[in-house]
């Protein structure tokens, strides 16, 4: 198992993006457009064919399933989305490695700056 | 009018992508199509390209048939070079040989024939001393033969006298 998990990493930031805005709870095609380009501060916004086929190759990963319709009176073309224990898992290995990368960064950054100003 | 548009872009897809996820792109064009109309049409033929390129392995049969034909071309060029005799292609290296060139500007007709006939008569002297050679070897060897030796005479005598 954790060889299948390093074999998805690093995720595409695409892939990224969804599994963090389903991260906190599940959500629709749309609503998870809309937390991607809340999370990024409009920086980065997915359409639905990006991020539909992201969700296809997801769920076929394991990472993400179908979740039940929240209630009967919402548009039934809609269906939401949920993060599986093994999308966690993988979430949370790319976040290390992401933080990891920061760390490096945050240390070589002070050099560099040193390096430009001599 | 951008609804059917974008209707028929769907329905360009693949089926099994259009079967799953059709409804649903249809759904999210309705609910954002007011602020972002064209992105949402860039992002559809993106969509429509990459589901058919890349998902759908019509890239496997395209690069196939590109090789195919690429083949197909080398093996049609190498054919009609290959009509050519192959000594035009044999004179053809050496013409392109260094070598050759060297040779052919340091040799000219008469002087190789000047050089031919030396060494051709250098050949004949020598085989001449060879056959004079052997002769007088051979007619040693005859006159050997004729005179008896009178060491053989000696030790045929010394019996008797004893």
């Amino acid at each position: 198992m954790r060889d299948d998990l390093k074999a998805l990493l690093p995720l595409p930031p695409a892939a990224l993006h969804i599994l963090l805005a389903l991260a906190a709870e599940d959500r629709h095609g749309y609503g998870i457009m809309q937390e991607v380009a809340r999370q990024s501060r409009g920086q980065y916004e997915i359409g639905p064919g990006t991020l539909y086929d992201n969700l296809e190759k997801l769920m076929r990963r394991g990472l993400v399933n179908d979740a039940p319709r929240r209630s009967a009176s919402e548009d039934p073309r809609r269906r939401y989305y949920r993060l599986t224990s093994f999308g966690r898992r993988v979430l949370s290995a790319d976040l290390e490695r992401l933080r990891a990368v920061l760390k490096e960064a945050k240390a070589a950054l002070p050099a560099l700056e040193s390096r430009r100003s001599s | 009018m951008k609804r059917s548009l974008y209707r028929i872009l769907i329905a360009l897809h693949p089926s099994r992508f259009r079967e799953r996820f059709g409804d649903e792109m249809m759904c999210v064009f309705d609910e954002s199509s007011a602020n972002r109309g064209a992105k949402l049409f860039a992002d559809g033929l993106f969509s429509l390209a990459r589901q058919w390129l890349v998902r759908s392995g019509l890239w496997k049969l395209a690069a196939g048939a590109a090789v195919s034909a690429l083949l197909l071309c080398a093996w049609g060029f190498a054919f009609t070079q290959g009509t050519h005799t192959s000594l035009e292609w044999e004179l053809q290296v050496l013409a392109g040989n260094p070598a050759y060139h060297r040779a052919s500007d340091l040799l000219d007709e008469n002087e190789f024939e000047r050089e031919a006939a030396q060494a051709v008569a250098i050949l004949a002297d020598i085989r001449k001393a060879d056959e004079a050679k052997q002769a007088g070897a051979e007619r040693q060897n005859q006159r050997r033969e004729k005179q008896p030796s009178p060491r053989s005479n000696s030790t045929e005598s010394s019996p008797n006298k004893g």
